[in-house]
């Protein structure tokens, strides 16, 4: 993963040259970060223009919006949203980025139906439609839409239809999320 | 009627005393918005009726809805999405009364959990910052997961006291201050919320006033501070102002609080023989049967000169 710092200057932010040291964070280039991202998923160029990325610790990259007028004291907590994950072999956008621009992704985007979806929420696995599967290039993380609005991440084992798990689709919904969904369903009818 | 009702000190003052007092015994409506981020209104009226949720839009604020008989939305599909926020529709008041536009800088000073953050957010477009703050870090916890679901890159948290901002926070165009309270008018959701005692406003109001004074000191000379609470107590409402105008009443002055469409009541300009400010009347006090809401204060202060 090319995870390479760059300055202020470089991203054209006017902030205090003390800042990002005091809050602990490091601003990192958006090219080659988001290559993996952006061939993976299709998104449009200049989608993420109006972001900067930020290190905040050996396990997440934060995106927050410029102009990024952050405080110089006291400390905070949080910028912005948790975007990619690092600590992993294969580094992954997190559920909440992919809730946030997963629906201007081209491929490996999967538009569940009702009942595939209420397993993905329920962090159930899920067989991919052959149609479903055409819009895969491969396994690897995928967005799981349902009606067009991307709800989380999942993890498409096989695309080779020579595979004994060609088309399994694991959730990766969060568990806190799911625990939320136990007595209900998000359509309103008793589970 | 009833002199031994919870809230008979206010008698004088609320108009209508019967109907606020058959409001109270009304369920509250379940309010919630669209988020501008990842739906227009007409999209989510569309999805709503897709998924056979009934809905009434609330007049006075585009883009917000009473749904009628959804037992959980916060379970719904819409929420899990990122697609509305729930927020009760009279808390939704002193975000409006912000005056907000773009490329502001914006701070909620006590932010948790954080409904009135994310609609600041939302509402104020990609290139504001808000700085949402609050002295609970535990609190504020609920205000990280609506980022994540909404969609929310413009703000940034932290939890400090909020009477004791350093300078080096930096100015502010717009800030929020909704200061603890006595909580009286959440009485409809919350049936433990009544009048507030000598104690509380003993606890509360020195802790209120320093909170409107130190957002005032950073409120840059031009910009905003919207002061509000979810109680009736004028002790914690046109007193806190009041005092605050005593003091330094040469570089603020209050802006009238009133929205299209939303009749409620004035400010209270005395209150047991004590007087107020005049401006006070600018200031807008919401009854819980004036719009099948919660009760509310709010006040919103300008500031002209350091
Ligand atoms: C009425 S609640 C705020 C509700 C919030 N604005 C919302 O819409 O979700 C008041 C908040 O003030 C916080 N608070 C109390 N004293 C404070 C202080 N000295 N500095 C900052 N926050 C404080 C409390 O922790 C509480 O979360």
């Amino acid at each position: 993963m090319d995870i390479i710092p760059v300055t202020a200057d470089d991203l054209d932010l006017s902030l205090h040259s003390d800042l990002l040291e005091t809050q602990n964070l490091t601003l990192v280039a958006s090219d080659p970060l988001l290559a993996h991202v952006n061939a993976r998923f299709g998104f449009p160029a200049g989608l993420f223009d109006e972001l900067v990325f930020l290190q905040c610790s050996h396990k997440i990259i934060r995106a927050a919006s410029r102009p990024l007028q952050l405080p110089l004291a006291p400390q905070i907590d949080r910028t912005g949203i948790d975007f990619l994950r690092i600590d992993m072999a294969n580094p992954r956008m997190t559920t909440s980025a992919m809730m946030t621009w997963g629906r201007h992704a081209t491929s490996n985007a999967v538009d569940t139906n009702q009942e595939q979806c209420l397993d993905y929420l329920r962090r159930l696995p899920i067989d991919l439609t052959p149609d479903q599967l055409r819009r895969c290039t491969g396994r690897g993380f995928v967005i799981v839409r349902h009606l067009g609005y991307p709800l989380g991440v999942g993890f498409l084992e096989s695309t080779r239809h020579s595979d004994q798990n060609c088309g399994h689709l694991r959730s990766m919904y969060p568990s806190a999320f799911a625990a939320d969904l136990e007595q209900t369903t998000p359509f309103g009818n008793p589970s | 009627m009833n002199d031994a009702h919870p809230f008979a000190r206010y008698r004088s003052i609320i108009p209508r005393w019967d109907d606020f007092q058959r409001a109270l015994d009304r369920p509250l409506p379940t309010c919630v918005w669209a988020n501008p981020l990842k739906i227009t209104p007409p999209e989510l009226e569309a999805h709503l009726r897709e998924q056979g949720i009934t809905f009434e839009p609330v007049g006075w604020r585009p883009g917000a809805y009473r749904l009628q008989g959804v037992a959980r939305p916060g379970s719904r599909l819409a929420y899990l999405a990122g697609l509305y926020e729930i927020q009760e529709e009279v808390s939704l008041l002193p975000v409006e009364l912000l005056d907000l536009s773009a490329g502001q800088r914006i701070l909620d000073l006590c932010a948790a959990p954080g409904s009135k953050t994310a609609q600041i957010a939302t509402t104020v477009g990609p290139r504001a910052t808000i700085v949402a703050n609050d002295r609970n870090f535990r609190r504020m916890r609920p205000l990280g997961r609506s980022l994540d679901r909404l969609g929310i890159t413009n703000t940034t948290m932290m939890t400090a006291d909020g009477t004791n901002l350093p300078g080096d926070i930096g100015k502010f165009d717009r800030i929020l201050v909704d200061v603890p309270c006595s909580c009286e008018g959440t009485s409809r959701k919350n049936p433990d919320a009544t009048a507030a005692t000598e104690d509380d406003f003993a606890r509360l109001c020195s802790v209120q006033r320093a909170l409107l004074k130190r957002a005032l000191e950073l409120c840059r000379v031009g910009g905003r501070v919207v002061y509000s609470t979810c109680t009736y107590a004028p002790e914690e409402n046109e007193a806190i102002v009041d005092s605050i105008l005593q003091e330094f009443g040469s570089r603020y002055h209050l802006v009238p609080a009133r929205l299209p469409g939303f009749a409620a009541s004035s400010g209270l300009v005395t209150w047991r023989g004590e007087h107020f400010d005049p401006q006070l009347k600018d200031a807008l006090r919401v009854y819980p049967h004036q719009h099948d809401t919660g009760g509310f204060f709010v006040a919103a202060l300008q500031k002209s000169s350091d």
